[in-house]
């Protein structure tokens, strides 16, 4: 476990398995990621590669038949202590004080993350009365101050407001205001404006910064889009196929990327400055059907830099370039003597 | 919500009407009248005269419109349902009674129903694939396929062989025609187990495997997670979310229950000897009884729109979405 302050949350090889009738489904197969206190740490990675799997883990939400296999998740609580919440009982009491009050959620479609049922307020007061000892008035009036913190107009008339009444970035502000109705340390964000428009996406984007600016939360965002990355991210793990590829500051992923992947990634973002007719840029191949996980490097047959014998043959391991910057790839791990390869430039 | 319960109201007035309609014109459609069946089986010949005297007092000769307005403006009226060939009684003398063991029953039996089957079909949707749904299951589908006057059969003979309790009917023979007293309302109640339990099998095997199916449904929506994710126990979480919306169909099953047991569970009532509605009106249409079997299709059509209205009123009330659709 890192015992330095700064760091929030620290997730060691983690793996969740999902144990179907037709196989096991490695979705998460020994994930490494670390948040600082106060940053915005960006999961990227295509559908399927376990981003959503790895942040229902850190908060013990994932659904049957999917488990913790191993791994560690170091979380370092308000007061201080690091707790291991990988080895929590998932339906227990520790776990439970941890929702909401210390880490928070908010997923991908807001409309189907409220109730059809129960009012906005109800659902901001039930968070607030789980976790904070307040009286139902002082929590009303709590709920109607989140609802002005994240700008929805007349806070106090939509506390009675039932999801169904408001538009979808509406939507996505009340689940806003349900996750930091008790200051959570670590704000998790599931794609969370993947169903929203382009105009409403930026508009959630730059509350979740100003919140941040102003509580000094951490967030965690899971997305697959590479233009809120570059927006939002002080730090970025690629993942693929349930593991990290790529990890490191937003500067060095984007500009000095080294995992194959994670070129390939930046490649196909559309430029401005592309010429009528130009291709855009495509990853070949498709991601793999979950059972049937490629040995080696799981990326291998997609590479365009693959080496047979090698890539399909050995499982990378992490290889640090530089403090904080690593990269799961056989280009840059010597074939018997383990020395450097010369670096692709 | 009143408006919405005032335009519902409104609404079923021409419903109303046209079902009564429609109740009339469906007596009237076999063959024959009353009095064709009474002529074809009475063992004497019947004096001519006598069935010409019948035939003017119920006015079977005259146009089946004019019929029917004598018949229907007698009821809104008068409240008179007109009179019983066969009994040669008023009708109102011969279904008010029974009407009302009609509605006891069936409000006992839909309260054991619900009772019954939605915690076992809680647990069933909670616990799915474990032994403990696969029996429920199990013992739900036998449910379902046993027919209920078969197991009216196998339940009175267990009730009389070892409870010693005097079988059919719903009073013990000292109470069947004593007026009522708090002593005649025991031994009510005291007889009502039986056919609460016999008509109430099927449904409750029905609606636990409908309960299961909705939570099934609701459990792996993201507004569960996203509850979860708050940090509220499983239990609370249970009852406050997907329990809470998975009831809503079951509110507007409702609709279908009130008829149901008005004419569903004649059968059953036959064999159980039950002073119910549903053996009246199997014996009217058996007999042409036109008044009779007319009355009491249109009063199950009443308590079927006004079932639904009820369904309607309590959903709108529990789901909130509903009144702006």
């Amino acid at each position: 476990m890192p015992d330095d302050n700064e760091t929030l949350l620290d997730v060691r090889d983690l793996k969740t398995h999902f144990f179907t009738d037709e196989g096991v489904v490695k979705a998460v197969d020994g994930v490494n990621l670390s948040l600082k206190r106060g940053q915005t740490l960006c999961v990227v990675g295509e559908s399927g590669c376990g981003k959503s799997v790895t942040a229902r883990s850190i908060l013990r939400i994932v659904p049957a038949p999917g488990r913790i296999v191993s791994g560690e998740i170091s979380f370092r609580q308000r007061h201080g202590d690091r707790i291991d919440l990988a080895r929590m009982n998932p339906r227990g009491r520790d776990i439970r004080n941890i929702r909401g009050r210390e880490i928070s959620m908010i997923f991908q479609e807001p409309m189907s993350s409220l109730s059809p049922v129960h009012t906005i307020g109800s659902q901001i007061m039930e968070a607030i009365l789980l976790h904070l000892p307040v009286s139902k008035a002082e929590a009303r009036k709590r709920a109607v101050s989140l609802l002005d913190l994240v700008a929805i107009p007349r806070a106090s008339e939509q506390l009675d407001a039932y999801s169904f009444e408001l538009s979808g970035g509406m939507r996505q502000r009340a689940m806003i205001a349900i996750a930091l109705a008790c200051e959570p340390q670590l704000l998790i964000a599931d794609e969370p404006t993947t169903a929203l428009d382009v105009t409403t996406q930026a508009n959630i984007l730059d509350l979740i910064r100003e919140l941040q600016e102003d509580s000094g939360m951490s967030v965690l965002f899971i997305t697959h889009d590479l233009g809120v990355v570059a927006e939002i991210a002080d730090e970025v793990v690629v993942m693929y196929l349930g593991r990290d590829v790529e990890s490191g500051d937003v500067d060095t992923i984007f500009h000095n990327p080294k995992h194959p992947y994670t070129r390939a990634l930046l490649q196909s973002i559309p430029r401005y400055d592309s010429r009528a007719g130009e291709r855009l840029y495509s990853l070949k191949g498709t991601v793999p059907h979950p059972f049937y996980r490629p040995a080696g490097c799981p990326f291998h047959p997609r590479c365009d830099d693959f080496i047979a014998g090698q890539c399909n043959a050995n499982d990378p391991q992490r290889y640090n370039f530089s403090a904080g910057h690593s990269v799961r790839c056989l280009l840059y791990v010597a074939d018997d003597d383990r020395s450097l390869r010369d670096l692709p430039t | 919500m009143i408006w919405y319960i005032a335009r519902r109201i409104v609404y079923l007035i021409p419903t109303l009407l046209i079902v009564s309609m429609i109740a009339f014109l469906v007596i009237q459609l076999p063959p024959g009248d009353f009095l064709a069946s009474l002529i074809s089986k009475a063992e004497e010949t019947i004096d001519q005269a006598q069935v010409d005297a019948l035939r003017e007092r119920y006015g079977l000769d005259e146009p089946i419109y004019v019929q029917y307005w004598k018949w229907i403006s007698g009821i809104v009226t008068r409240g008179d349902f007109g009179d019983s060939f066969e009994w040669n009684r008023p009708v109102s003398d011969l279904i008010w009674e029974r009407l009302g063991l009609t509605m006891v029953i069936s409000l006992f039996t839909l309260a054991f129903v619900w009772i019954v089957s939605i915690p076992i079909g809680i647990y069933s949707a909670v616990k799915k694939y474990t032994i403990g749904d696969y029996v429920v299951t199990v013992i739900g589908f036998i449910g379902l396929a046993i027919p209920n006057f078969l197991l009216a059969l196998v339940l009175m003979y267990i009730a009389f062989r070892y409870f010693g309790q005097s079988v059919g009917g719903l009073f013990s023979p000292d109470f069947i025609d004593a007026p009522w007293s708090l002593d005649r309302v025991l031994d009510l109640l005291s007889h009502l187990w039986l056919p609460v339990i016999i008509l109430g099998t099927a449904g409750t095997a029905a609606l636990i495997r409908v309960m299961r199916a909705n939570l099934l449904d609701e459990l792996s929506k993201l507004y569960v997670d996203a509850a979860r994710a708050r940090g509220l126990s499983e239990l609370k979480l249970l009852f406050k979310y997907p329990v809470r919306v998975a009831l809503n169909p079951l509110v507007s099953a409702l609709a279908w229950v009130f008829p149901a047991l008005v004419s569903g569970s004649a059968i059953t009532s036959i064999v159980l000897n039950l002073q119910t509605t549903g053996p009246l009106l199997y014996r009217s249409l058996q007999a042409q009884d036109m008044y009779l079997a007319g009355s009491l299709i249109l009063l199950v059509s009443v308590l079927t729109i006004i079932g639904t209205l009820v369904s309607d009123i309590l959903l709108a009330w529990l789901d909130p979405r509903i009144q702006l659709q």
